[in-house]
């Protein structure tokens, strides 16, 4: 199902492969792929999928409610558009497919590559995938479902059939180039070294880039929200399940927690932070841990319990930590691997807030009872670059809009007929 | 028996001949009581022992003394003795990070290291003194308040020296090799067994790429070098590519170029390549190979984070110093070169987390293309 080696002869058959299936992709009733999608989500949410993580969020997104509910939204209630020219006015619009889209996907999360195929198979589009290695196992095992998936008038092999899915080295500029030649449009996931080597590849000009570029998140927490969570509120819990969520590598996944008050309050709410992290964690211990991370991670414990006006909170080994200071309103890089700084921030989350939020961050969880200061809040974000606000426990639910757009909308053409 | 006595005792008595349970018993025992100094001297030590779960012993097993991470000798001034009781302040290379540690020596600790470091080495080099020539120049041992890792080093070797020779001249920051001075040298001390010193990157680079040599024979000669592994690597130069090297430049036997895993952190402690290629640490001093995952200690043949203990210093707490090394645990004890307790490799730096993400930004802003 996967290439796990692709060559440029065999991406070359396969995106043949793939393009001569473009025109029946195109005609696919959008209720069938709805219907297919829906049974998929069934299929996945069973006990054979329960070691791979997000899978039950996964299957949730994958039901027919929540994809029409995603279409409706993301294609400004015209998803109807999608199966032929719908009355705009005097005008009538058709969100056409883009055609064949190539897609990088990130290593991060082992099921991105499902969300990201699915959202541009239901704009009718075919679709070359490059795969991470370290998805391959899980991907392998969705797709032998999804193939073996069947509603009225659709199998997931004939979807199947407008895809492939496979890897090549990063390093090989010569098959990320014949990949972008093939496309459409353009998807990339990832860091730094993955966005630059696919921007800067040759394309053709109609082209679309929809890029999922590297972001940062954090939180934001007001005096109220901290004692609350301080004194035992559960949205500790919440808090600390986006913190263990894919141990911290996505873009969603919160790194600093800002608290308003002083190193003290910053200590108290660290306090409770701790008690719930000791307590989930003991429940999904860490399986593994790259050495440069456990090595940063032990630098800073070395650093924040030597330091007089710094904490740390850890456990014996390093599945969580911690770091409690009142460094104000300064970032720091993101750790991952179940660290997390709490920061006081001083009297005023919102003028805090000012400073560290740039368009680098993606997603901000709010926990702020004052509706007016969190308004305030909100709409300095969102004025300042963010992409998403969250109350703590939904930072790592993809939805729409993700990263500042629609991915459907992006996904298609749309054509006017006056 | 005083502590002091005590430690003494470990640095002199003939090395490496110590069963490994008495060794740990006797360290945690001593380290045990050095903590708890630092504990009532040094209020960061204190919050450090307190916050990270150690408690202030006594330990039963070396994993639970607590360990300081090296590089918070770059950010805190860690010092468990009055500034005047200083002595000299060690310096590292800062060739990783552009900032040096800078770590507090008084008598006591200073007078350990040079005991240690000479009771080590006498195990290798044996007690004759030998013509001894310094892969380096004169002003890296310059009698400062303030020395390097590389003049401490440097030092730490002139009580094997019967007459000692600088090889390279220093103009500006520029190291260059002085032929005639060095040709001189081997023409009069070839036969004599001569010892060679220098760190690792500039013997390389400043000595061995530019000498053709060959020198010599110095069929006896013996070349110890330490640091700046991390830079070779880099550079694709093996540890056997070196002693090759080095055999044919100075006309010596690539056996007889040694490696040696040490610190600035640490200076004393130093861990020289037996036969067997294996490194031991002495008597009054240990190594842990920490698990990244379960900081426990690993099992042979796997690999861990370096932490390296010592009965060394008083002027500061460096009794426990975890690292950014890995090393490869080879056994507990056995070693075929016959000397007693843990053994192990040298492997690498830490190996950095692959970025493969959309998660992997800095916060700062970072600009693309």
């Amino acid at each position: 199902m996967i290439h796990s080696r692709v060559d440029a002869t065999t991406l070359a058959t396969e995106a043949d492969r793939v393009a001569s299936n473009a025109a029946l992709a195109a005609g696919r009733p959008t209720a069938q792929l709805l219907d297919l999608f829906d049974a998929f989500a069934q299929r996945l949410a069973t006990p054979a999928f329960a070691d791979v993580e997000g899978i039950a969020f996964l299957a949730t997104w994958l039901r027919k409610k929540s994809l029409s509910a995603m279409l409706d939204a993301s294609l400004g209630g015209r998803a109807g558009a999608l199966d032929g020219f719908v009355a705009d006015g005097a005008r009538k619009l058709r969100a056409a497919p883009r055609g064949i889209v190539a897609q990088w996907i990130a290593g991060n999360i082992p099921t991105l590559a499902i969300f990201s195929f699915v959202l541009s198979a239901l704009a009718k589009n075919v679709n070359l995938v490059r795969v991470p290695k370290e998805s391959h196992a899980v991907v392998e095992r969705m797709l032998a479902v999804l193939a073996e998936t069947k509603v009225d008038g659709l199998t997931g092999a004939e979807l199947l059939a407008g895809a492939a899915f496979f890897y090549f080295p990063g390093d090989d500029r010569a098959l990320h180039a014949a990949l972008s030649l093939r496309a459409d449009a353009r998807v990339v996931w990832g860091g730094q070294a993955t966005l630059a080597t696919v921007l800067a590849l040759p394309r053709h000009e109609h082209v679309e880039d929809i890029v999922f570029g590297p972001k940062f998140s954090l939180g934001f927490v007001d005096a109220a929200a901290r004692e609350r969570v301080a004194g035992g509120d559960e949205v500790a819990r919440s808090i600390v399940r986006d913190i263990l969520f894919v141990e911290q590598s996505a873009c969603s996944s919160p790194h600093i927690l800002y608290v308003e008050g002083d190193l003290d309050d910053a200590r108290r709410f660290g306090g409770a932070i701790a008690k719930e992290l000791a307590k989930q964690t003991a429940r999904a211990p860490k399986r593994g841990i790259a050495e440069g991370t456990a090595a940063a991670i032990l630098r800073l414990r070395s650093d924040y319990a030597l330091s007089e006006n710094k904490d740390v909170l850890a456990s014996r080994n390093v599945d969580w930590t911690v770091l409690v200071d009142a460094d104000g309103a300064v970032l720091s890089e993101g750790v991952q691997s179940r660290t997390i700084f709490v920061r006081a921030l001083g009297r005023d989350v919102v003028a805090g807030a000012s400073a560290v939020v740039n368009p680098q961050v993606q997603t901000v969880g709010l926990l702020v009872d004052d509706a007016a200061r969190a308004a305030a809040l909100a709409d300095l974000c969102a004025t300042r670059g963010v992409s998403r606000l969250v109350r703590f426990g939904l930072m790592n639910v993809y939805d729409q809009p993700w990263d500042g757009l629609f991915a459907c909308d992006r996904f298609v053409r749309w054509v006017s007929w006056t | 028996m005083t502590l002091h006595e005590e430690i003494l005792g470990l640095i002199d008595q003939k090395q490496f001949r110590l069963a490994p349970e008495e060794k740990e018993a006797r360290l945690c025992k001593i380290l045990g009581e050095q903590v708890r100094g630092h504990v009532a001297a040094l209020p960061a030590y204190a919050r450090l022992v307190d916050r990270l779960g150690h408690g202030p012993g006594p330990y039963g097993r070396l994993e639970d003394v607590p360990w300081v991470h090296v590089s918070a000798f770059k950010s805190h001034e860690l010092r468990s003795v009055p500034v005047d009781k200083i002595v000299r302040v060690v310096t590292s290379s800062a060739t990783t990070s552009g900032t040096p540690s800078r770590i507090h020596v008084d008598k006591p600790t200073s007078f350990r290291q040079g005991k240690a470091l000479a009771s080590t080495l006498q195990d290798v080099l044996g007690t004759s003194r030998r013509p001894y020539l310094v892969l380096d120049a004169a002003e890296s041992n310059a009698a400062t308040a303030s020395l390097s890792a590389r003049g401490a080093a440097i030092r730490g070797l002139l009580p094997f020296a019967s007459e000692v020779t600088y090889a390279l001249d220093v103009d500006g920051s520029t190291l260059t090799p002085n032929e005639d001075r060095i040709a001189a040298f081997f023409a009069k001390n070839g036969a004599r067994a001569p010892l060679l010193f220098g760190f690792t990157y500039i013997v390389w680079s400043v000595v061995l790429a530019k000498l053709a040599g060959p020198y010599g024979p110095a069929p006896d000669a013996m070349l110890l070098h330490s640091g700046g592994w991390k830079k070779l690597t880099e550079i694709a130069v093996s540890k056997d590519t070196f002693a090759e090297k080095a055999g044919r430049v100075f006309g010596m036997q690539p056996s007889h170029v040694l490696d040696f895993y040490g610190m600035a952190e640490q200076v004393g402690v130093v861990f020289v390549d037996c036969v067997a290629g294996n490194k031991h640490p002495p008597d009054f001093a240990d190594v842990l190979l920490r698990d990244p995952l379960t900081l426990e200690r690993v099992k042979p043949g796997q690999a861990g984070l370096i932490e390296v203990l010592s009965a060394l210093p008083e002027s500061y707490p460096g009794q426990a110093l975890l690292t950014d090394d890995v090393g490869i645990l080879v056994g507990e004890d056995g070693c075929s070169c016959g000397r007693r307790g843990r053994h192990f490799r040298i492997r690498s730096r830490v190996e950095k987390a692959e970025v493969r993400g959309c998660g992997d930004t800095f916060a700062q802003k970072r600009v693309v293309g």
